[in-house]
């Protein structure tokens, strides 16, 4: 029940103080840029970058290192998938049947490390941006396509309620966990098969609870007058600021560096 | 003109169902303190969400704030006039941010930032949950999350709260701290309250009870006159304050007692008054 | 063989800003036999006692030793605790899930390893015993009962595993008073047959009515531990767990103290008050 990774985390950096919609088109630039990048400058020209944000950030670089830890395995295991099969260039070792490229082991580390950075970049979003502000970030930049008929406010409510309920449907499936080992129930061991059955008596009921939840809440929101998002105000405004601006032309010009580099 | 009016409804949840609520009547007085008492399967939430136009009669008419809920065009007044806060405190809790979630309600009725944000902080403080308003729901208590659901319901400025057995999944401090604040609003802020429950002690709290079973208004009355009819309450499947029984074995017994014993303060006095006798 | 709770001490995130002091040096024994109210507010610890009781959770200090078997102990397999103590958690209606009735109470029988007969007839005998002794309903789905049914439905699902401990949290939460006294009458038979019960409540009125020893918690530690006409004379301490006596404990303090002679400390329940006060008033044995 810790997981903590990626979860809001409270401040009033320059980070958290930018307008969320401006922070999610720089986080999708620098995931561009991220693609981008094809040479030994450009991603250190990332790396600085991402690690001056962390510090405008003040969340400490500990912290920011302990969330990558659940991927470590995917970043391994794609360093050595590139390494093992990209062919081409020099051979560098030779052993059997394993063969190992100066090209593979560059195109292995770049992955490695364009992993490493996608995951810190959206870390850093979502680590200074609360759910809701998220949310109102993307159903604001969604809006234009609204016009075209994209359910842009709906999809946006859906986003929040399914945050509201997390830590509601965490509580219960520790609880119903609890229930069924007390009536002998064994999550942990045993075959795929076995174990994959033994979740039944977790997941029926935790699914049954989600729909009566929804179907209570769906009652609530219509008695609180909810009917989509029309005519619909907000008590909490987006305002771009000189500050957003600033960090989109950081934003830009990093951009035109990597793609240069 | 009674703020609610509730004449000769029925209401079957489909065609070839039996009746939830059979030919119900009853007014309920602007700023009165309504307890609606009932077991479980008697009906008695589908009359709360038949007064919060959620429902619709099948017959008979339901009328608030003067507008007949089966106007369609109106029923969204219906619903700002008369708020609801319902049984689990988990499942009516919308946003992520307590304030958020206060501000809903007045988000879907179009009202202007400004005016949303100075009626949340009132709203707030109005049910004692001023410095929660930046707080994550999920690290609140019951009593706590119940309060922020009627400060949501609050903001609207209604009328009339409909309270579904808001308090039947609460501890016994989240029950006291909800019944506080629903007291207080109903003395001082005027607004009417229709408690629905199967607690005594709550219902006890009201200006007037009715007591509802297998769908039909079985008495109406004012707490005292109800709780001695204790034979109807059991028939009802509903408790009888352990006072009124005990004063009900001591008279069999051949004590001279009033029948309608409440509290224990209420006995004490009663029996001293006896002892000084003898 | 009894539960044998010793210096139970239990630390949630331990290191951690959310560090939290659960049960602090909580020692108690219960004997076979015993029918015991376990009260105390949210938060005192109530519930992360009851889950040392049949292993979910391990002791950070202290123990807890269940016919002789140490819980800690990592060669005591739990399903050998879970047999012999039951846990029944607050709404256990939410943790229903097979296809039938009878399918779910059968799910810890099946677990304990026996044999499919035997399943059966314990599932059946469990059903019969909350009251559901209507075949036809063992063979619908669990969800298409009424909510005190499956309420019955799921504690019996615990008691087929015949548990010689069981422990209910909040049986009677969220019911109305008729799905309450039910379920109340079910725990005194169940009691009657030979079973230790421990029931977790809110209720002083409920847990005075039923329990003949009551455990009462209050921030982590066990305050009070009593008969119930023990437990009621320490008014102050009661009160100082944020608890109240219930209405005739209550009422029997008041009279004392207003000089009628002969109410008993036993006095908590109407059925023991009414004849004590006739009697002070020298009504009794007319």
């Amino acid at each position: 029940m810790q997981i903590t990774i990626g979860q809001y985390f409270p401040g009033d950096s320059l980070l958290h103080r930018m307008d969320p919609r401006a922070k999610i088109l720089i986080t999708i630039a620098l995931i561009v840029g991220v693609f981008l990048a094809d040479s030994v400058l450009s991603y250190a020209a990332m790396f600085a970058f991402a690690f001056a944000m962390i510090r405008l950030s003040r969340i400490s670089v500990k912290y920011i290192v302990k969330g990558l830890k659940p991927i470590m395995f995917i970043v391994i295991f794609t360093f050595v998938i590139n390494m093992f099969f990209t062919t081409g260039g020099t051979e560098l070792v030779r052993w059997r049947f394993i063969r190992i490229t100066d090209s593979g082991v560059r195109a292995a580390s770049f992955m490695a490390l364009r992993l490493v950075l996608l995951v810190i970049v959206t870390q850093l979003l979502t680590l200074t941006t609360s759910s809701i502000a998220l949310t109102d970030g993307i159903e604001s930049l969604l809006k234009p396509l609204a016009r075209i008929g994209f359910p842009a406010h709906e999809l946006a409510m859906m986003m929040s309620i399914a945050m509201r309920f997390i830590p509601t449907l965490m509580e219960e499936t520790d609880k119903i966990m609890k229930a069924q080992m007390a009536r002998g129930a064994d999550f942990e061991s045993g075959s795929l098969i076995q174990r994959a059955r033994a979740m039944l008596p977790l997941l029926v009921p935790l699914f049954v609870s989600a729909f009566r939840r929804a179907d209570e809440l769906a009652l609530a929101m219509e008695a609180r007058c909810y009917r989509g998002g029309r005519g619909r105000t907000r008590m909490k405004q987006l305002r771009c600021t000189k500050l957003d601006a600033a960090g989109a032309a950081v934003a830009a010009a990093l951009l035109a560096v990597v793609a240069v580099l | 003109m009674s703020i609610i009016a509730v004449s000769d409804v029925s209401y079957k949840y489909r065609e070839d169902a039996g009746e939830a609520v059979k030919n119900v009547s009853f007014e309920v007085e602007e700023g009165e303190f309504l307890a609606i008492l009932g077991a479980n399967g008697s009906g008695k939430s589908t009359l709360a969400k038949l007064i919060n136009a959620l429902f619709v009669p099948t017959s008979g008419s339901v009328t608030v704030c003067g507008i007949d809920t089966r106007d369609e065009s109106r029923v969204w007044d219906v619903r700002a006039a008369c708020g609801m806060v319902f049984q689990n405190p988990d499942n009516q809790l919308v946003a992520t941010i307590v304030e958020e979630d206060v501000a809903f309600g007045l988000e879907n009725l179009g009202v202007a930032p400004d005016e949303i944000r100075r009626r949340v902080t009132e709203a707030l403080d109005a049910v004692g949950m001023g410095e929660f308003g930046k707080s994550a729901p999920h690290m609140l208590s019951g009593g706590q999350k119940q309060r922020v659901a009627i400060a949501g319901v609050l903001a609207m400025k209604p009328r009339v709260i409909v309270f579904d057995e808001s308090t039947a999944m609460l501890d016994p401090v989240g029950r006291a701290e909800v019944m506080n604040v629903v007291r207080r609003l109903n003395r001082e802020a005027g607004i009417t309250v229709l408690w629905i429950t199967h607690f005594m002690d709550e219902a006890a709290q009201a200006d007037r009870i009715l007591v509802i079973d297998g769908g039909s208004l079985k008495a109406c009355g004012a707490p005292r006159d109800i709780f001695r009819q204790t034979a109807l309450l059991r028939e009802a499947g509903l408790d009888v304050p352990e006072m009124t029984a005990l004063a009900q074995a001591l008279r069999a017994g051949g004590l001279c007692l009033p029948d309608d014993i409440l509290t224990v303060d209420e006995m004490v006095v009663e029996l001293c008054r006896l002892k000084s006798k003898t | 063989m009894p539960i044998e709770v010793k210096d139970l001490t239990h630390v949630y995130m331990p290191g951690t800003p959310f560090e939290k002091k659960a049960l602090d040096g909580v020692s108690f024994t219960l004997e076979n036999g015993e029918f015991v109210g376990l009260i105390g507010h949210t938060g005192s610890g109530k519930s992360t006692l009851i889950m040392h009781l049949n292993g979910l959770l391990k002791p950070t200090l202290g123990s807890v030793t269940v016919d002789g078997l140490d819980l800690s102990d990592k060669n005591v397999s739990l399903r050998d605790v879970r047999k012999r103590v039951g846990l029944v958690f607050q709404y256990p209606e939410y943790q229903l899930f097979e296809e039938t009735v009878i399918g779910d109470v059968m799910f810890g029988p099946k677990n304990l390893g026996l044999g499919a007969e035997e399943c059966r007839a314990r599932a059946e005998e469990a059903l019969a015993q909350v009251g559901l002794p209507d075949a036809a309903l063992w063979e619908k789905s669990p969800f298409e009962l009424s909510g005190g049914q499956k309420r019955r439905v799921a504690i019996a699902g615990v008691l087929a595993m015949k548990p010689g401990t069981l422990i209910l949290d909040e049986p009677t939460a969220g019911l109305d008073p008729r799905g309450r006294d039910e379920i109340m009458a079910l725990m005194r038979a169940i009691h009657a047959k030979g079973t230790t019960v421990v029931m977790v409540s809110h209720s002083m009125t409920d847990v005075s009515r039923l329990c003949g020893r009551i455990l009462v918690m209050n921030h982590a530690r066990l305050t009070l531990d009593g008969s119930p006409a023990d437990v009621f004379a320490d008014a102050a301490r009661l009160r100082e767990a944020g608890l109240d006596l219930p209405p005739c404990a209550a009422l029997a303090e008041r009279l004392r103290g207003a000089g009628f002679a002969g109410i008993p400390g036993e006095a908590f329940t109407q059925e023991a008050l009414a004849p004590a006060i006739l009697a002070a008033l020298g009504r009794g044995n007319v």
